[in-house]
C-alpha cells in the first residue's frame, strides 16, 4: 500500500510533463523532443532564482513560468514554424536539435553540478498506510489535475479552444476557416512549455536535486505516459503518468531500479501494439499523415559523372598512406556510423517507414557479436554474420504487431522497441554481463591477420561499407525496390493492387536491421569495451539525423551524412565543452536549410549555379515534390533574410 | 564497374573531404620538445554529459597545480602545459581522444579518465603506443592490467570495499546495501561482500540502482521492510545525499555508512539536514593538521573561490604532481623517460596520501583512511 502511494506521487510527476507533450501533439501532431530540455531548465532556473538570485518563491513560479513560455515561443519560432511545410520527421528531429542545444546552453549557464532545490512546502508532513509525504505532493497531483480542468474549460468553453481543437483536426481546413493555425500552435508551445517549466519547478523540489542533464530521462518518461495515456488526451496523459509511475514503483521495489526502463518502455511497446491509441486517445485513422510524405520526392538524389566515382574510390583507398592514426580511427568510426544509417536508408528512403529504434538493432548485433567472440571463441566473421541475422529477427519479432500502424505511430513503436532492447541488456546479466559490460572484445582478423592498427580497422569498415552500399543500391532498383516504393508513395492504392504493405514494411525494416547488426558488430570491435547505456534514444536519433540530412533516398546520402554528423563533432574538439552547443546548431541549421537532405537535388542552388555561369536554368520536367521542396526551401530563405 | 557503383564511391569522396578538413583544422604539433618548448601534458576528462561535474572538480585541481608547478619554475625550466579533451565519460569516445594524444608527438603523458570504464576503453590503446596513462580516478581492480604503461592512484576496491564492511559493522550488524549499477559499482559491491563475510556483517538487503535516477523511495521502503540497522550507500555525492535526503524525508532513521565516494561537500549542500550523522571514511580530512594539507586548502580557496576542495579536486591536483615529480627524475624527458622513471618505485608526495609509492602493478596499494561523521555540516574525525 505505501509502495502504490509512493507511485501514485512519482508517477504525478510524470503526469505533469506528459501534459505539455500531449498538448503539443494534440494541437500540432508535433512529438516535442525539446520538452524534456524546458523542463530541466524550468528546474535549474527555479534553483538559481530561489538560491543564488534569493528570490521569494511567489515571484520564482511566475519568473519561470513566463520564462518558460517564453522559451516555448522560442522553440516554436525556431524549430516548427520554418518547418510547417515540411515533413513531421523534419520537425522532430528540429526539436531534437532544439533540445540539444539548450540542454549544453543550461549546462554552460547554472555549471555542471547537481544541486539542491529547497521545497517550498513540507515533504513529509502527512502519514498515510505508514507512507509519509508531503503537502508537497499533494501540489504536484493539484496542479496536474487543475491543468486538466483548464484545459478542459480552455478547449470546450473558450473560442480560443474551439480554435485549438480545428487545428487539431485538420489544419488545412481550419486556416480556410480564418483561423490562425500558427498562432494556436504558437499558443499551444507556450502553454506546454510554461507547464514543462511548472513541472521543474515542482518535480525538483519533489526529488530535491536538480541538474541541466535531467531532461532528456524525464522527456521520455513524460512521452511514453503520454503515450499510453494516448496523445493528445490531457486527461490520458495524467491517467498514463499515474499508470506509469504506480507500475515503476512496483516494479522497482520488487526486481530493483534497474527494471524501471524496461517497465517504461515494456509497457509503452504494449501499448502501442495492443491499443496505440492509447488509453483515451483515439485510435489513429489508417489516413493519417505520413512522416515522410510525398515531400521526399524533393530529396531526388544527386548525380555525379563517373570518373568523379572512380577518383573517389582511389582517392579513399588511398587515404591511409598519408592519413594520421588519429584521422583513420575517426574515418572507421564515420564508415561504422554509415553502415548504421544505411538501414534507415532501407526502411525510411525506400520503404517510407521512419524508424526512431535502431540503436535497438546496433545493440543486438554488438552484443551477438561480443558475446560469441568472448565466451564462445567464435571467430569475428562467423559471429559478424551471426550479429546481422539475430538483429535482423528480433527486430522483425519486436516490432510485428507495428506495421498495420502509420507515420508517427511507427516512428514511437520501434522507438519503444529500441529502448526495450536496452533495458534488456540491462537486465539479462548473465547474457550480456549487465552493466558490467563488456570489455577486451578482441580485434578481427583477417587471413590470420589481426586488425587492429589504424589503417586496417579503416580498410575493413570502409570495404564492408562500400559492399553495403551496393547492395542496398541493387535492392533499390530492384523489383522488391518497387514495390516498396508504391507503398511509400500509397499505402492504400499498393494495397488495392494486392500488394501485402505491412509485410514490405517489415521486410524493409528487417533488412535494415540486419545492416545494423553488422554495423553493431563492427561498432563492437571498434571501440572493445560495450555496455547497455551506449545504446540509448539518442543514437538511434543520430542514426536517422545521419540519413535523413544525408539524403533518404539514397544510399550515399548515408556516407555523407555521417561524415558531416559524425566527422564534425570531431572536428570540433578543439572547442571543448562548447562543442555540443555546436554541434546542436549546425544540426538545427542543416534542418532548416535542406530538410531534404544534403546529397539531394536542390533547384534553387541550381538556379543559382546556373545564372553564376550566366545560362538560363535548364530545369527537369517538373515534379510535384520539386515544387514544395522549392517552395519550403525559399520560404526558410526569406525568413532568414528578414 | 556499374553507374550506380560510380556514384557510390563519388559519394564516399566527399565524405573524405570533409574528413579531411576535420584532420586538417586540429591543431598538432609535431615539434619533439626543445629546451624552452613547454611539457606538454594531455588530460581526458568529462566536459559535458552527464558527469561533468567531475571534470570542474578535475580542472579545479589539475590548474591549481599547473599554475604552482610554473609558479616554482616548471619541470627543468619548461613551463608545464595541459591539452584538456572531452570524452564525457564516454567509453565509446575516449579510444578516440586517445589516438588523437598518441598522434601528438609533444604529449608526453596523459591524465584521466572520470571511472573505470572510459579510462579502461583507451588503456590499449595507449599501451600499444607506449604513452603513460595516468589514471587517477579509475579504482577497477584490473585498471593497470593492460599493460606497463598504465598507472592508477585510486586504492583499488579490493582494499577499500572490505574495508567498508568492517566500518558499517561498528554501526549496525543487519545491513540494507545500496549500490551503483555501474561497472563500478558492481565490483565494489562483490568485494564488500567479501567484507560482509569476514566482518560478520548481515546483509538483509541489497538493491543495485541507476546512478541517475531521482526518485529511491520504493527502494527504501522495500528496504526498510527488512528492518536494517545501518544502510550502507556505495554511491557518489549527489545520488548518495539523495538516498539519505528522500530515506529522512520517509521516516526512516536508520544510521548511514558510506563509501569515500560520498565524501563531497556536495553530499552535506544536497541532503541538506538529512546528512547529519551520515558517516565516512575518507583519505582526505580537512582537519588533518599537516602543514602541506593546510597551505593546500587555503591555496584552493584562493584559487576558486571554495574553502573545501572535493576529493576529485585532490585527486586531480595529486596526480599532476605525481607526474611531475616523475618528469623531474627521468633521465630523458621521452614517454618512455617518464614512464621508467614512475615506475622506479621511488616515494611521491601527495595531499591525499602523504607520501606513497606505486607497487609492481603500478598502483597506489592501500592507504590510511579517516572516519569521519557528518555534524554541523561538515565532514569531522569522529
Amino acid at each position: 500500500m505505501d509502495i502504490l502511494l509512493a507511485g501514485l506521487v512519482g508517477g504525478s510527476a510524470y503526469a505533469l510533463i506528459a501534459v505539455g507533450v500531449s498538448l503539443v501533439f494534440g494541437v500540432s501532431n508535433i512529438v516535442n523532443f525539446a520538452h524534456g530540455a524546458v523542463f530541466a531548465i524550468g528546474a535549474m532556473l527555479s534553483w538559481w532564482l530561489s538560491g543564488p538570485a534569493g528570490l521569494p518563491i511567489w515571484l520564482v513560479a511566475p519568473a519561470v513560468i513566463a520564462i518558460t513560455g517564453l522559451l516555448g515561443w522560442a522553440v516554436y519560432l525556431l524549430a516548427v514554424r520554418p518547418l510547417r511545410r515540411a515533413p513531421g520527421i523534419a520537425v522532430l528531429l528540429a526539436t531534437f536539435a532544439v533540445g540539444v542545444i539548450l540542454d549544453n546552453l543550461s549546462l554552460k549557464i547554472f555549471g555542471a553540478q547537481t544541486r539542491r532545490l529547497e521545497s517550498a512546502f513540507p515533504r513529509d508532513n502527512f502519514e498515510l498506510f505508514g507512507f509519509r509525504f508531503g503537502t508537497l505532493s499533494l501540489v504536484i497531483i493539484g496542479v496536474s489535475l487543475v491543468c486538466v480542468a483548464a484545459l478542459a474549460w480552455l478547449l470546450g468553453r473558450t473560442k480560443t479552444g474551439r480554435a485549438i481543437r480545428a487545428t487539431s483536426q485538420d489544419q488545412e481546413a481550419a486556416q480556410q476557416m480564418g483561423i490562425p493555425v500558427e498562432r494556436i500552435q504558437a499558443l499551444s508551445f507556450v502553454i506546454a512549455s510554461a507547464l514543462g517549466g511548472i513541472a521543474g519547478l515542482l518535480v525538483g523540489m519533489y526529488t530535491s536535486n536538480v541538474s541541466p542533464g535531467m531532461g532528456f530521462l524525464a522527456g521520455l518518461q513524460g512521452f511514453a505516459a503520454a503515450t499510453i495515456g494516448g496523445l493528445g488526451s490531457i486527461a490520458g496523459a495524467v491517467i498514463g503518468g499515474l499508470l506509469l509511475g504506480v507500475a515503476e514503483a512496483l516494479g522497482v521495489s520488487l526486481w530493483g531500479d534497474s527494471v524501471r526502463q524496461l517497465i517504461t518502455f515494456g509497457s509503452l511497446l504494449l501499448v502501442l501494439w495492443i491499443r496505440p491509441g492509447g488509453l483515451l486517445g483515439r485510435v489513429p485513422s489508417i489516413a493519417s499523415e505520413p512522416m515522410t510524405g510525398t515531400f521526399f520526392g524533393a530529396g531526388k538524389p544527386l548525380r555525379l559523372p563517373p570518373w568523379l566515382g572512380v577518383a573517389a574510390a582511389a582517392v579513399l583507398a588511398l587515404l591511409p598512406l598519408i592519413a594520421s592514426d588519429y584521422f583513420l580511427r575517426a574515418g572507421s568510426q564515420v564508415w561504422i556510423y554509415a553502415l548504421f544509417a544505411l538501414s534507415i536508408t532501407l526502411a525510411g528512403g525506400f520503404a517510407g517507414q521512419i524508424v526512431l529504434g535502431q540503436a535497438g538493432a546496433l545493440a543486438i548485433g554488438a552484443y551477438t557479436s561480443a558475446i560469441l567472440v568472448t565466451r564462445y571463441d567464435w571467430g569475428f566473421w562467423p559471429s559478424f554474420l551471426a550479429a546481422g541475422l539475430a538483429a535482423g529477427v528480433l527486430q522483425v519479432i519486436l516490432t510485428a504487431p507495428t506495421w498495420r500502424l502509420r507515420g508517427h505511430y511507427v516512428s514511437m513503436a520501434t522507438l519503444a522497441a529500441g529502448a526495450f532492447v536496452a533495458a534488456l541488456a540491462l537486465n539479462l546479466p548473465e547474457l550480456t554481463a549487465g552493466s558490467r559490460g563488456i570489455s577486451a572484445i578482441p580485434r578481427p582478423e583477417l587471413f590470420g591477420v589481426r586488425l587492429g592498427s589504424a589503417d586496417s580497422m579503416y580498410w575493413l569498415t570502409l570495404g564492408l561499407l562500400l559492399v553495403g552500399v551496393v547492395l542496398v543500391l541493387r535492392l533499390g532498383s530492384s523489383r522488391l525496390g518497387r514495390v516498396w516504393a508504391a507503398v511509400r508513395e500509397d499505402e492504400v492504392a499498393a494495397a488495392s493492387a494486392g500488394l501485402h504493405p505491412a509485410s514490405y514494411k517489415s521486410l524493409a525494416f528487417g533488412l535494415g536491421s540486419v545492416l545494423a547488426g553488422f554495423a553493431g558488430a563492427l561498432y563492437a570491435v571498434q571501440v572493445t569495451f560495450i555496455e547497455p547505456k551506449q545504446f540509448d534514444v539518442s543514437l538511434s536519433v543520430l542514426a536517422v539525423t545521419i540519413a535523413i540530412l544525408g539524403g533518404l533516398r539514397t544510399p550515399l546520402g548515408a556516407i555523407v551524412g555521417a561524415a558531416v554528423l559524425v566527422g564534425v563533432p570531431e572536428l570540433f574538439r578543439p572547442l571543448a565543452d562548447w562543442r555540443l552547443l555546436l554541434y546542436g546548431v549546425l544540426l538545427l541549421a542543416l534542418i532548416l536549410l535542406r530538410p531534404q537532405g544534403v546529397w539531394a537535388d536542390s533547384p534553387w542552388l541550381r538556379e543559382r549555379w546556373a545564372r553564376l555561369r550566366g545560362r538560363p536554368s535548364e530545369r527537369d520536367p517538373v515534379h510535384v515534390g520539386d515544387a514544395a521542396a522549392g517552395g519550403s526551401d525559399s520560404a526558410v530563405v526569406a525568413g532568414g533574410e528578414r | 564497374m556499374s553507374s550506380r557503383l560510380r556514384r557510390a564511391l563519388a559519394a564516399g569522396a566527399t565524405a573524405a573531404l570533409a574528413l579531411g578538413l576535420a584532420a586538417c583544422s586540429s591543431p598538432s604539433s609535431d615539434a619533439e620538445g626543445g629546451s624552452d618548448e613547454p611539457v606538454r601534458f594531455g588530460v581526458a576528462l568529462p566536459d559535458t554529459g552527464n558527469s561533468a561535474q567531475y571534470g570542474e572538480y578535475f580542472r579545479q585541481g589539475l590548474d591549481l597545480a599547473a599554475s604552482e608547478l610554473n609558479a616554482d619554475g616548471g619541470i627543468d625550466g619548461r613551463d608545464v602545459e595541459l591539452v584538456y579533451e572531452d570524452t564525457q565519460a564516454d567509453p565509446a569516445q575516449a579510444p578516440q581522444v586517445a589516438q588523437k594524444f598518441i598522434d601528438d608527438a609533444s604529449i608526453l603523458a596523459v591524465l584521466g579518465d572520470f571511472g573505470t570504464p572510459a579510462t579502461s576503453a583507451a588503456s590499449q590503446l595507449y599501451q600499444d603506443a607506449g604513452l603513460v596513462q595516468f589514471a587517477f580516478s579509475a579504482s577497477g581492480p584490473d585498471v593497470t592490467d593492460p599493460g606497463d604503461f598504465v598507472f592508477a592512484t585510486w586504492v583499488s576496491q579490493e582494499f577499500e570495499a572490505p574495508r567498508l564492511a568492517e566500518f558499517a559493522a561498528e554501526t549496525g550488524t543487519d545491513a540494507a546495501v545500496f549500490y551503483h549499477d555501474t561497472d563500478w559499482g558492481q565490483e565494489t559491491y562483490g568485494f564488500f561482500q567479501q567484507g560482509e563475510q569476514e566482518y560478520g556483517l548481515n546483509e538483509v538487503y541489497a538493491t543495485a540502482y541507476d546512478p541517475e535516477s531521482t526518485d529511491f523511495r520504493p527502494l527504501l521502503l522495500a528496504a526498510q521492510k527488512t528492518d536494517p540497522e545501518v544502510i550502507v550507500l556505495i554511491s557518489y555525492a549527489a545520488d548518495g545525499a539523495l538516498i539519505t535526503s528522500q530515506a529522512r524525508e520517509l521516516g526512516i532513521d536508520t544510521p548511514i555508512v558510506g563509501i569515500s565516494s560520498i565524501y563531497n561537500q556536495q553530499f552535506i549542500e544536497l541532503a541538506g539536514d538529512a546528512a547529519e550523522g551520515v558517516r565516512t571514511l575518507s583519505y582526505f580530512t580537512p582537519e588533518n593538521d599537516d602543514p602541506a594539507v593546510q597551505q593546500f586548502i587555503s591555496d584552493f580557496e584562493a584559487a576558486t573561490g571554495e574553502p573545501t576542495p572535493s576529493d576529485y579536486a585532490i585527486r586531480a591536483y595529486d596526480a599532476l604532481y605525481a607526474v611531475a615529480q616523475g618528469a623531474e627524475r627521468a633521465d630523458e624527458l621521452t614517454r618512455q623517460g617518464l614512464r621508467d622513471a614512475l615506475d622506479d618505485g621511488e616515494p611521491f608526495t601527495s595531499i591525499l596520501y602523504g607520501e606513497y609509492t606505486l607497487d609492481d602493478t603500478r598502483r597506489v596499494s592501500d592507504a590510511e583512511q579517516f572516519p569521519l561523521v557528518i555534524a554541523d555540516g561538515a565532514f569531522t574525525i569522529q
